[in-house]
């Protein structure tokens, strides 16, 4: 029951379908201008200065796996709404008037914000692959089964995210703090953090897991996500609302 | 259902913001909860509904903390501050997502919509709510799971003189309903006209629990007022009594703390002519301010007083 509240009030305010659309467009917008860089390269060959590789053509994968980093922005955004909206209105007061129980209450938003961007994630991972397609022409190599090997890797990492950022917001209640925590950790720690350190970063190793496959990089990000959502949990549990 | 609340007590660092309180809150009446701003009500009421972790004590709804009811709206609900509501979400679906949590009846929703008169802006969202519109959504966001404990704070604030008079028709009937009312405010006037019984707090400590015509009988602000031709003797005659009084005009005294039978005596005995003998009841306001007067925590000069 409390998830199911809890799913009704995120989808009865605007900010969430506002961050779903923002993170489609992102994704698209982002994969288009990297399988057409790709392109460009191919063929401009008098311009080259920095082509990494010698291949002619990419997999439809490669530019929407890349794409994430960006895109997931506005999926931290939604998912850290769901709890940050309800300190900065007050409302965590109804809430918990409701469900006493701080621990479902914290459950309940990081299922549904989970729930809500694996499927978001799965949506926007159509959107880039389709824009990689596009984008790269004549030059792209399509594997169905890749695909949509890439496509689930890109939702369950967008939701372990949503987990990660519900947790953070539960532990720090402010957007703005709860924000920059975030992306301190996902983006900024793996680039002050040297290798091969940094491959225990939760940004690298989510990025080699939707990339890769890479199965110890999703443990790395799950290990993560549990110690944000536990660190959260012993806030929620203990303070005043 | 009683609410029972035993040593409560609420520290933050070195200030006791409610300070071992105990009291029993009883089914079919409106009790009040009395204090000036900055006394612990609010504090009081939130560690009663378990969202402030009391530093001691215990505050029980029907036997149980808070935190154990199950599905808790269907028995306490509460109208706390009225804008905590996310200002994007219209009222309906507010009340929708509450009800649901609590496995209360979808229908319910409309219902406590009707009640407090917000059916026509159910679908507009809340942030553009007015203060009084506010509250009537906080009222029904209380009444939503028909519970038999209401809790409200401040319930007036914002409301215009007909959302006034109609909050306190609704607390007398809830209450005529056997429900138990318990209403926080630092409005005298508003409490003679709704509550049953008084719990006046100042500064986090209880200063008077009881029927609020005991509190007004017992202000020593109840005053007698005698006329007399010779109210010099009688003076003379009181002060012999220990009688205090308050004030002398040419033919008439105001004598504080006597019953009224004993001052028709001793003027009897003295053979004083009476031309009037008769009580001038205190109202809440002055025993309140009485009672209240050395625990205000942000007092003011009177206009006009030097510092």
């Amino acid at each position: 029951m409390t998830a199911a509240a809890e799913w009704v009030k995120l989808w009865t305010v605007r900010s969430t379908w506002w961050c779903v659309a923002a993170s489609v467009t992102l994704m698209g917008c982002t994969a288009f201008l990297l399988a057409n860089d790709f392109v460009y390269d191919i063929e401009h060959p008098d311009q080259q200065s920095v082509r990494d590789t010698a291949a002619t053509t990419q997999s439809i994968v490669d530019p929407a796996a890349a794409s994430v980093s960006l895109a997931q922005f506005a999926v931290i955004a939604l998912a850290m709404l769901v709890i940050t909206s309800e300190y900065s209105t007050g409302a965590i007061r109804s809430t918990l008037r409701a469900v006493p129980v701080r621990g479902r209450v914290l459950l309940a938003k990081a299922a549904v914000a989970a729930a809500a961007t694996f499927g978001a994630g799965l949506v926007l991972a159509v959107a880039g692959l389709f824009a990689a397609r596009l984008g790269l022409r004549e030059y792209a190599v399509v594997d169905l089964g890749d695909a949509g090997a890439v496509a689930v890797r890109i939702a369950v990492y967008l939701a372990l995210v949503a987990v990660f950022s519900v947790g953070m917001g539960a532990a720090l209640r402010s957007a703005v703090g709860t924000l920059s925590a975030v992306l301190v950790l996902l983006v900024g720690l793996s680039m002050v953090v040297p290798e091969p350190a940094s491959e225990y970063m939760p940004g690298v190793a989510g990025g080699m897991f939707v990339a890769d496959g890479d199965a110890s990089g999703a443990l790395i990000l799950v290990a993560w996500t549990g110690a944000v959502l536990a660190a959260g949990y012993a806030v929620i549990r203990r303070r005043d609302a | 259902m009683t609410i029972t609340v035993t040593g409560l007590t609420k520290r933050y660092g070195a200030t006791t913001a409610v300070h071992d309180i105990s009291l029993r809150i009883a089914p079919g009446r409106v009790t009040g909860f009395l204090g000036p701003n900055g006394s612990g009500k609010s504090t009081t009421i939130r560690m009663i509904l378990g969202l402030d972790r009391p530093t001691a004590g215990s505050a029980l709804v029907n036997g149980k903390p808070y935190a154990e009811l199950k599905n808790p709206l269907r028995t306490v609900g509460a109208l706390l501050d009225a804008r905590a509501v996310h200002p994007g979400r219209s009222a309906r679906n507010h009340l929708r997502a509450m009800a649901r949590s609590n496995g209360i009846p979808e229908r319910r929703v409309g219902e406590v919509l009707e009640t407090v008169g917000l059916r026509d802006v159910a679908r507009k969202r809340a942030g553009g709510f007015s203060l009084g519109m506010s509250q009537r959504l906080g009222i029904a966001e209380a009444l939503l799971g028909d519970p038999e404990v209401l809790i409200f704070d401040e319930p007036v604030n914002g409301l215009d003189p007909d959302g006034v008079r109609w909050i306190r028709q609704l607390m007398r009937a809830l209450a005529a309903e056997g429900r138990t009312v318990f209403v926080s405010s630092h409005l005298m006037s508003e409490m003679q006209q709704t509550a049953d019984h008084l719990v006046v707090i100042g500064k986090g400590r209880i200063i008077r629990d009881a029927p609020i015509a005991e509190v007004i009988a017992g202000s020593s602000t109840t005053a007698i007022r005698v006329r007399t031709p010779d109210a010099e003797a009688l003076r003379h005659q009181l002060a012999a009594a220990t009688i205090a009084v308050s004030h002398t005009g040419p033919d008439e005294l105001t004598v504080t703390g006597a019953q009224i039978e004993r001052i028709g005596d001793i003027a009897y005995e003295a053979g004083v002519r009476l031309h009037e003998l008769s009580r001038r009841d205190a109202s809440l306001e002055e025993a309140y301010l009485e009672l209240t007067a050395p625990s205000v925590e942000y007092a003011a000069p009177a206009p006009g007083e030097s510092r």
